[in-house]
């Protein structure tokens, strides 16, 4: 069975999220809207999904591969905008095969069963809908999350000294590092690799993976990615420009990455995708 | 920088930036200005468009200046742009000064 997921695009409400990879990819519960979409439509039965990406298509094709991870033929299509589902059937539909209405064509603004989360509208609903997802995120190809205790979900490999005060809901993903004294909860998300230092506190947020949130700080009402802070509420955003206060564990490319970058861009007009920061060796690494 | 005298006790105005360069000439105005028993120290922080953590420092500098000398006023923060107040947040000052939020919630000009 065949199936069309319509990424999203460029998104100004949610700009800030989408600065290093398409919003599709942003690391999410530990996986990304991109997966969590293709987990759903192999399990309603679709063998062949072609993708279309109007941003950054190539870092979406290196992202999801061939698609064997999750049992799919993957084909990645750049589009110049987001169609909508009837415009993506006429371009790219036809024939016999198709998944049923409407996961025949998804735009992929919302996750699969959340339909009213529309989690591209401001980050508030990036947020509410990262919460409403806490109890679906353990899909069936996910192993290792284990509940702990009612509402707080933990990764493998994660390490969580004993006096740690965790309140449900939240979610440690793996192979986060929380150190003594720290408070998580409630309505907290440590995504994998995260680093939380002693004495922090994480109430109301996001922390991306790979971010250090350093000692005796307290984050609250945000979304914490490598240096940047989001407040969720008002949309207001830092660059925190204090290291030991936030930052990110793994550095973006390099100088001549973004060299390349810059003078490939003036030879051809174009910009190569961006690698995804997994793909990223670092000289000091 | 202007340090004024209010009828509860003093307000900063004027600052562009906070830096430990700054440090000393803050606490010596506000020290020079310090009535009796203030009850009130106010910073306007209107104009400061970014802070970080030695800008943090000034402030809890001044705040210990004023309490070894005895005094145990109410701190208030007036008017951070957004990114200011997400750092003073983040470093819990808000636990130790009062931060009131722009008029209106208008962001910094």
């Amino acid at each position: 069975m065949k199936a069309i997921l319509i990424l999203p695009g460029y998104r100004p409400e949610v700009a800030k999220l989408a600065e290093s990879a398409p919003l599709a990819t942003v690391p999410f519960l530990g996986e990304s809207l991109a997966a969590y979409w293709l987990v759903h439509l192999a399990a309603r039965g679709a063998t062949e999904v072609t993708l279309l990406a109007c941003d950054r298509p190539g870092a979406v094709r290196q992202f999801v591969g061939n698609g064997a991870r999750w049992g799919l033929r993957l084909k990645v299509v750049a589009e110049i905008h987001e169609l909508t589902p009837e415009e993506a059937r006429t371009r790219h539909g036809g024939g016999d095969g198709w998944l049923p209405s409407p996961d025949d064509a998804v735009v992929a603004d919302h996750l699969p069963g959340l339909p009213g989360h529309r989690l591209c509208a401001s980050y508030a609903a990036w947020f509410a809908a990262a919460q409403a997802w806490l109890d679906r995120a353990v899909t069936p190809d996910r192993v290792g999350v284990k509940e702990v205790r009612p509402g707080v979900r933990v990764g493998w490999r994660s390490r969580i000294p004993a006096d740690a005060t965790l309140v449900a809901p939240c979610w440690i993903g793996e192979k986060v590092r929380l150190a003594p004294g720290v408070t998580i909860g409630p309505y907290a998300i440590i995504e994998d690799r995260a680093v939380v230092e002693a004495g922090a506190t994480v109430a109301r947020s996001i922390v991306g993976p790979e971010t250090l949130v350093g000692e005796q700080t307290e984050v609250a009402d945000s979304l914490a990615a490598g240096d940047t802070l989001i407040n969720w509420r008002d949309g207001s955003c830092l660059q925190v420009p204090d290291e030991f206060l936030l930052c990110p564990l793994r550095r973006p490319p390099g100088d001549a990455t973004e060299w390349f970058r810059r003078v490939t861009q003036a030879l051809t007009g174009s910009t190569p995708p961006m690698l995804p920061a997994d793909h990223v060796t670092l000289p000091h690494a | 920088m202007k340090i004024e005298g209010t009828p509860d006790g003093i307000r900063i105005s004027g600052l562009r930036e906070l830096d430990e360069h700054q440090a000393g000439e803050i606490i010596e105005g506000v020290r020079s200005a310090l009535p009796p028993e203030p009850r009130v120290i106010e910073f306007d922080l209107s104009r400061v468009a970014t802070i970080d953590a030695a800008g943090v420092g000034v402030l809890l500098e001044a705040h210990d200046a004023v309490t070894s000398l005895g005094a145990a006023p109410t701190w208030r923060l007036l008017h951070p742009a957004p990114p200011v107040r997400q750092l003073l947040e983040l470093v819990r000052l808000h636990r130790v000064f009062e931060i009131v939020p722009p008029r209106g919630g208008a962001a910094f000009p």
